[in-house]
């Protein structure tokens, strides 16, 4: 027997591999119909996006998007409530219904037999929502509890409290519900939002799995030529303005806490900004993964958390990086001054080529991973419409990610990682954060000391 | 039914492989038969705490290596720790096959750690038990209602450990923990996605072939009385914003002919928007904001229970009332054959849906072998369930969802 090989076999050339090609239509009405056939199993989604979302939420009906996704599920024109449930169940099909600043969906994904009747399902709940006044007051009473759930957990209380550091007033900025939000959110304004945010003019169907492309296009094209828009001529909102990244910190007291809540963040590019694919391995390397920096210096090395992440999430006018974690209140100081040593080494442009290597082969190669299921595949094409990227992003994107050079990756980590204006949001017991305030006066960051009961992240109306 | 092979090498290492070239990607399973149910009183979270020292360093990969190599290529990888069993996992390229299975050998022959290794997972467990039950809400409630629920010690410890067990285990334990039970015969690997069966195999040869198997190992006493009272606490979580019940009756392990009689049930009572609790407890009643809960099977004494988290100021007598109801009525009411037929449509989504991600293939397939010595137990799953009858699910609720049971009532405060 040979002696146990102490490196690892060397692996032969990637077998080649090519997101799967999408045949498409733009509609009279401006919907957008598209299909992508991926057929190693017989299951389909349907999907239903829509450029629009909680941004259209009214500045007083904070929650409204949140409560319109969820009564969107009780009934449609040619289903109530409990018969909408039992139609979808019984194909053993899977709705997903959501809303996000920037867009909103009705997904349906079903086996492929049932194509036709997830096809029907999909357009009843995205299309025609009866949004029944017993189901909003029951909705309502739900989303007040879970609001008043999240508040007191640490984790969304601090992710609650960056948002609105980074954003100010800008929609990004928002909480998903308000108390005053959801109170003063009624039917109508909910029929008034589905009306201009699920309207089919901005909106794509797309049809991914085991089906064909042209032939599903053709389908859809018969299906929704009929479809008129309520738009007004350009439906696209206007950028609000995102005020200046300003250095503060943020130390909320939750009493009992038996850990801390860290987060900090700082604005960053949109999706289309240059800057997207240098920064996005600039974060691999920062935070992305369990072998990325946060992971290994404050868990690996410091046993300072049981996890250490960053995420770069970009929207259409902005985006953010942020890192989190949580840990034992008397470490709390350690665990800041880890994670602001980290970001300020990104901010010197300290990288090591092996690191950037690292962080590149795991975009490459994570990506037909990506793209394995018929929801990632949805999701990836949805993620071009919205953001108006070019037809071939994915064809091209383990390519584009080769091609980013180091210079790039420093260049963007340099201006996009910023210490010195970064937001730090620290939700823990008092005394954790005792221990910490002295030393983040010293080091020059405005601090600024709060507790539970102030919600001034929920924006002037409802404060 | 998919192409399957099962091989077993001669230091007793069941090797499972299922090709599947739709993606050039593997997924890699490696089973221990090595849980919290093997744990003596005193050691609670060890297996778990153990779990994390197989990442600390192996003979040629250093301590963070694991990590590095395979996210360097776009992989994935983990590790989980449950009362039946411990498993490592790695989803890669596929011409990466050699590197992941190369990473398990590794560390299956050769464990490379020290004690500043061995304290720093300790605080990282510490700050997982943290995070998962001290600092969240209902966290104490879920270790509670497991302790209540068996009598077998077994079973009704915390997979995560007590905090003095944790801030007991010692460096000493590792090595034997390692030699006793991380060896080749206590062990399944599975692999799935794009590969050649011969050129998998001749991998797996060359690097788990000449692993020493192991010896006798403890066999942990399973036995589980039958409740024969009904049992009722409440506690009070300061963290916890609203009321919560916790419905636990005991029911039969994985292996038993009635587990997918239980599939359905959980399935009936649980699993969509149209299931019968949730119709009744969030919608029509409007006494819980959430229910789930279904079928905890096990390789040993198992539950079937209800968590349902009541609305502001609720009446969770109301909602055991409720819960008790829809027992009574799969006791009395043949479920319809339509309502059957739904059943079965969701779990093949599910089913079907699931096989999308060739990691989830191979988890499934190394479970199917080590918990049944069958490869095809997950092939042949959806066929199985549809055999399940009216008369099946009446007889099955009759005989165990009538029994005593464990309640457990949260309620928020200081």
């Amino acid at each position: 027997m040979s002696a146990f090989p102490a490196e690892p076999p060397v692996g032969g050339d990637p077998r080649p591999w090519d997101f799967p090609p999408m045949a498409t239509k733009t509609l009279s009405c401006g919907l957008r119909v598209a299909a992508i056939r991926m057929s190693a199993l017989p299951i389909v989604q349907v999907r239903w996006s829509f450029k629009g979302g909680r941004r259209d939420e009214p500045p007083h009906a904070i929650g409204a998007g949140r409560l319109l996704q969820s009564v969107m599920r009780h009934g449609t024109q040619a289903y109530e409530s409990a018969a909408l449930a039992g139609a979808l169940d019984q194909v053993g099909a899977r709705l997903q219904v959501s809303m996000a600043s920037d867009s909103a969906l009705v997904g349906v994904s079903a086996i492929t037999t049932h194509l036709d009747q997830a096809l029907h399902l999909a357009d009843e709940v995205a299309l025609r929502p009866t949004l029944p006044e017993g189901a909003v007051e029951r909705e309502r009473a739900k989303a007040l509890e879970v609001h008043r759930h999240d508040r007191m957990q640490a984790e969304s209380l601090a992710g609650a409290w960056l948002a609105w550091r980074l954003y100010g007033d800008h929609p990004y900025g928002r909480p998903s519900t308000t108390e005053a939000g959801l109170a003063s959110t009624d039917r109508d304004l909910l029929q008034t939002m589905h009306r201009s945010v699920f309207d089919p003019g901005h909106a794509l169907v797309i049809v991914v799995g085991d089906v064909d492309p042209q032939a599903m296009v053709a389908k859809l094209e018969d299906r929704y030529q009929d479809l008129e828009s309520q738009l007004p001529g350009n439906s696209e909102i206007l950028a609000q303005d995102i005020p200046p990244l300003q250095p503060s910190a943020t130390l909320v007291e939750r009493p009992r806490s038996q850990q801390t809540a860290i987060t900090l963040g700082m604005t960053a590019t949109s999706r289309r900004h240059p800057d997207y694919l240098p920064l996005r391995l600039a974060n691999q390397v920062f935070g992305g993964g369990a072998s990325s920096r946060l992971f290994m210096e404050l868990r690996e090395r410091k046993s300072l958390t049981y996890g250490a992440y960053s995420a770069l999430d970009c929207g259409l006018w902005a985006g953010d990086l942020t890192a989190s974690l949580s840990c034992a209140g008397d470490k709390t100081l350690a665990a800041i001054n880890g994670l602001t040593s980290e970001v300020q080494r990104m901010a010197d442009g300290v990288l090591d080529p092996l690191d950037l290597d690292h962080a590149r082969r795991y975009l490459i190669g994570a990506f037909p991973q990506r793209a394995s299921g018929v929801a990632g595949v949805a999701a990836l094409a949805n993620a071009a419409w919205l953001h108006d990227l070019p037809p071939d992003t994915w064809s091209r994107y383990q390519t584009d990610v080769a091609a980013v050079s180091r210079k790039e990756v420093v260049d963007a980590a340099q201006t996009w990682f910023r210490p010195d204006a970064a937001a730090l949001v620290v939700v823990g017991a008092g005394e954790s954060l005792d221990a910490v305030e002295g030393p983040l006066r010293d080091a020059g960051i405005p601090v600024e000391r709060t507790d539970l009961d102030d919600a001034r992240f929920e924006g002037a109306v409802s404060a | 039914m998919a192409e399957i092979a099962l091989h077993t090498l001669s230091n007793g290492l069941r090797v499972a492989l299922q090709p599947d070239p739709a993606i050039p990607q593997v997924g890699i399973a490696l089973y221990y038969d090595i849980g919290s149910r093997n744990e003596s009183p005193g050691t609670s979270g060890f297996a778990h705490l153990f779990e994390h020292m197989m990442f600390q360093g192996s003979e040629h990969v250093s301590k963070g290596d694991h990590f590095k190599l395979v996210y360097a290529w776009g992989g994935d990888l983990n590790g989980t720790t449950s009362q039946d069993r411990t498993n490592y996992y790695e989803s890669l390229p596929s011409n990466q096959l050699g590197l992941g299975l190369w990473l398990e050998a590794d560390r299956m022959r050769s464990l490379a750690v020290n004690e500043e290794n061995f304290e720093n997972q300790r605080q990282t467990v510490m700050e997982e038990r943290r995070q998962r039950v001290d600092n969240s809400p209902y966290g104490e409630a879920f270790v509670r209602i497991g302790e209540i629920s068996y009598a077998n010690w077994a079973y009704a410890h915390p997979v995560i450990g007590s905090w003095e067990d944790l801030e007991n285990a010692s460096f000493d334990q590792v090595q034997a923990f390692h030699s006793t039970w991380y060896r080749p015969d206590n062990a399944v690997l599975a692999i799935a996605g794009d590969l050649d069966l011969d050129e998998a195999m001749d991998l797996v040869h060359s690097l788990f072939g000449a692993i020493p198997s192991g010896g006798e190992r403890p066999v942990p006493d399973l036995h589980e009385p039958s409740r024969t009272v009904t049992r009722r606490e409440s506690i009070v979580d300061p963290l916890a914003q609203l009321p919560a019940l916790f419905v636990n009756h005991q029911a039969p392990n994985y292996g038993d002919p009635d587990f997918y009689t239980y599939e359905v049930i959980e399935t009936l009572l649980f699993r969509g928007p149209s299931c019968r609790l949730y119709r009744r407890m969030v919608v029509d009643e409007a006494i819980a904001v959430q229910v789930s809960g279904g079928y905890e099977a096990h390789r040993g004494p198992s539950l079937f229970g209800l968590f349902g988290i009541g609305s502001q100021g609720g009446d969770l007598n109301r909602m055991e009332e409720v819960y008790l109801e829809e027992l009574d009525r799969l006791c009395r009411e043949p479920v319809h054959e339509d309502e059957l037929d739904k059943v079965l449509n969701q779990l093949r989504t599910g089913r079907i849906f699931g096989q999308e991600s060739v990691l989830n293939r191979a988890l499934a397939l190394g479970r199917s072998v080590l918990y049944h010595n069958d490869p095809y137990w997950e092939e042949s799953y959806l066929e199985r369930v549809a055999r399940v009858t009216p008369a099946d699910v009446l007889q099955v609720a009759q005989r165990d969802l009538q029994s005593e049971r464990v309640v457990l009532a949260v309620e928020p405060g200081e």
